[in-house]
């Protein structure tokens, strides 16, 4: 439990605001560039609080200005290009493309170097950008992205799916190394133990299932500061995934996922997620409004949630039912919580360290970034004594056979 | 489908009297996953029914992280959240924490509020005022909920 002085700290993101001026000191991602086409000039862009729009200057150079919005409008509101109207003398915030990103920088000085991370490094066949909307504060949406106990109850499949069947979704795969879909070895060995490890981009989360026979399952994810995380979804790919605020009570999710042999299939990525979200402003179609379609049928039978096949609607439903902001007052932590704890120190100290103009102190703002790669982000299933070699000679062996420059 | 949107319940944040109000009517609860979302008096409440057939109204949000029990699995004689499988009794007395550590007795200190209920003539009662309801407490005015 924390004070509600303190959750206001830690997830409030307009201009001025705590957490907020530490989230400015980071390129934010502010639009695919799937929604700059020569029809819709001018995007809407809605980030931190700020009604901005995204458009190519007369140099050339894109950025995003302010534009004129009614108190009232929808949080994610997504007006036509005509219908918009730029504040001429507003901050013209610098924007970069990046793997079917754009980035924005909207803090003081100069915008900080992106670190090498496999998202960034990949070639652009390798790698595919979407997003989509969430209905919740930023923050509980990152928390649960830092925990890897949930994954076997809310992600809990009663049955297991053929592993075959699994391109482009996420704990299809079978464990490494093995035949047992992930599905199993999440269900069966539920109480993980997490160790979390400060590292120059975040945190490293490492989630242990001893299983049968002096087995352990290694499950390696990251939390990259100050809002993205970087998981594996199947020993093909990694996700990296930002969290990031729209306004106090919404965000978005973008996701760049990173292909380490084969190139992305973008055609079969982007129409798995087409038919569940709408355009232009990529709400899913389950929703709140709609109770998720959840099933009392399924949830007896088939998933945990009753909400269907696709992770992404579980994890929307849990941070979603919490509240517009989650009531941290109220929350009792647990061991499986080790990493949003810490995640919280970290954001804390960052917190302080733009209070006390100690810029210096904040994570990925020196030159010593662009040095940074991986993270290692994976699953592997060893010997109980040998799971820190076992899991980087996984991720080396992964790496190894990549077509692009993925060493570390 | 349906079950879960909750139907229009009055907000009120006033105080609840000393008296059996009415939560819900019994015919609420005839659906194949006796689980409904209740707002009484300002708080949001689940209403269901156990396995072995008793009512239970507690707090709707679980403790840990506030995940919603409208949605929670009706199973093991309570209800289980679907987030990280914490599971409540009809009393709101939380009983288990699968993700937890096997020596862990966190669970034993985490209780949802929880409510005293009774059903006469097809409506359930609950009995949110001070103390312990008694065979003297009143049936408040209906238009009080």
């Amino acid at each position: 439990m924390i004070t509600q002085k303190l959750n206001d700290q830690i997830t409030r993101v307009g201009p001025g605001t705590s957490a907020g001026e530490v989230l400015r000191r980071y390129w934010q991602p502010a639009a695919l560039v799937d929604e700059l086409t020569e029809e819709r000039a001018l995007v809407p862009v809605n980030l931190l609080g700020e009604r901005l729009v995204l458009l190519r200057q007369q140099d050339g150079n894109l950025v995003l200005k302010t534009r004129i919005a009614s108190a009232d409008e929808a949080p994610a509101f997504y007006p036509e290009p005509d219908a918009i109207e730029i504040v001429e003398d507003s901050p013209a915030y610098p924007v970069i493309e990046k793997k079917g990103m754009y980035f924005a920088y909207m803090g003081p000085g100069e915008p900080p170097a992106f670190a090498n991370f496999d998202c960034f490094r990949a070639p652009d066949s390798h790698v595919f950008a979407f997003k989509g909307l969430w209905q919740c504060n930023w923050l509980q949406a990152l928390e649960v992205g830092i925990d890897p106990s949930h994954a076997s109850f809310l992600h809990r499949f009663l049955q297991d799916e053929d592993p075959e069947n699994s391109y482009g979704r996420q704990f299809r795969d079978k464990a490494a190394h093995t035949d047992m879909p992930m599905t199993q070895v999440l269900r069966e060995y539920p109480r993980p133990d997490i160790e979390v490890e400060e590292t120059d981009f975040g945190l490293k989360i490492t989630a242990l299932r001893h299983m049968d026979n002096d087995l352990t399952h290694v499950r390696v994810t990251n939390q990259i500061f100050p809002e993205a995380i970087c998981i594996p979804m199947s020993r093909e790919m990694t996700i990296t995934q930002w969290h990031v605020p729209i306004d106090d009570e919404n965000c978005y999710w973008y996701s760049l996922f990173t292909s380490f042999a084969k190139p992305v299939d973008k055609q079969v990525m982007r129409e798995q997620r087409l038919t569940e979200h709408r355009l232009p402003d990529y709400a899913p179609l389950k929703n709140r409004a709609n109770d998720y379609h959840f099933d009392p049928e399924e949830q007896a039978s088939l998933t945990y949630t009753g909400m269907g096949l696709d992770i992404n609607v579980h994890d929307q439903w849990a941070v979603e039912s919490m509240g517009s902001i989650q009531d941290r007052t109220r929350e009792h932590l647990g061991r499986g919580d080790a990493a949003i704890v810490r995640y919280r120190l970290m954001l804390r100290k960052a917190i302080k360290a733009v209070e006390t103009s100690r810029e210096g102190a904040l994570p990925m703002r020196d030159e010593a970034t662009t040095a940074i790669v991986g993270p290692l982000s994976n699953d592997a299933i060893t010997a109980t004594g040998e799971w820190l070699a076992a899991s980087q000679a996984a991720d080396h062996e992964r790496r190894a056979e990549c077509p692009w420059d993925a060493t570390v | 489908m349906g079950a879960v949107m909750e139907k229009s319940t009055e907000e009120t944040n006033a105080t609840p009297p000393d008296a059996w109000v009415r939560a819900a009517l019994a015919s609420d609860l005839d659906i194949p996953r006796p689980v409904i979302p209740i707002t009484l008096f300002g708080q949001s409440l689940v209403l269901f029914r156990d396995d072995e057939g008793e009512l239970g109204l507690i707090g709707r949000h679980c403790p840990h992280r506030g995940a919603d029990l409208c949605f929670g699995r009706r199973e093991d004689n309570g209800l289980r959240c679907p987030f990280h499988g914490w599971h409540f009794d009809r009393t709101g007395q939380c009983v288990e924490q699968p993700a937890e550590p096997e020596d862990s007795t966190m669970y034993k200190t985490i209780k949802l509020p929880s409510y005293p209920l009774m059903e006469k003539d097809g409506v359930i009662f609950t009995y949110m005022g001070r103390g312990e309801p008694d065979d003297d407490t009143a049936f408040a005015d209906p238009s009080l909920t």
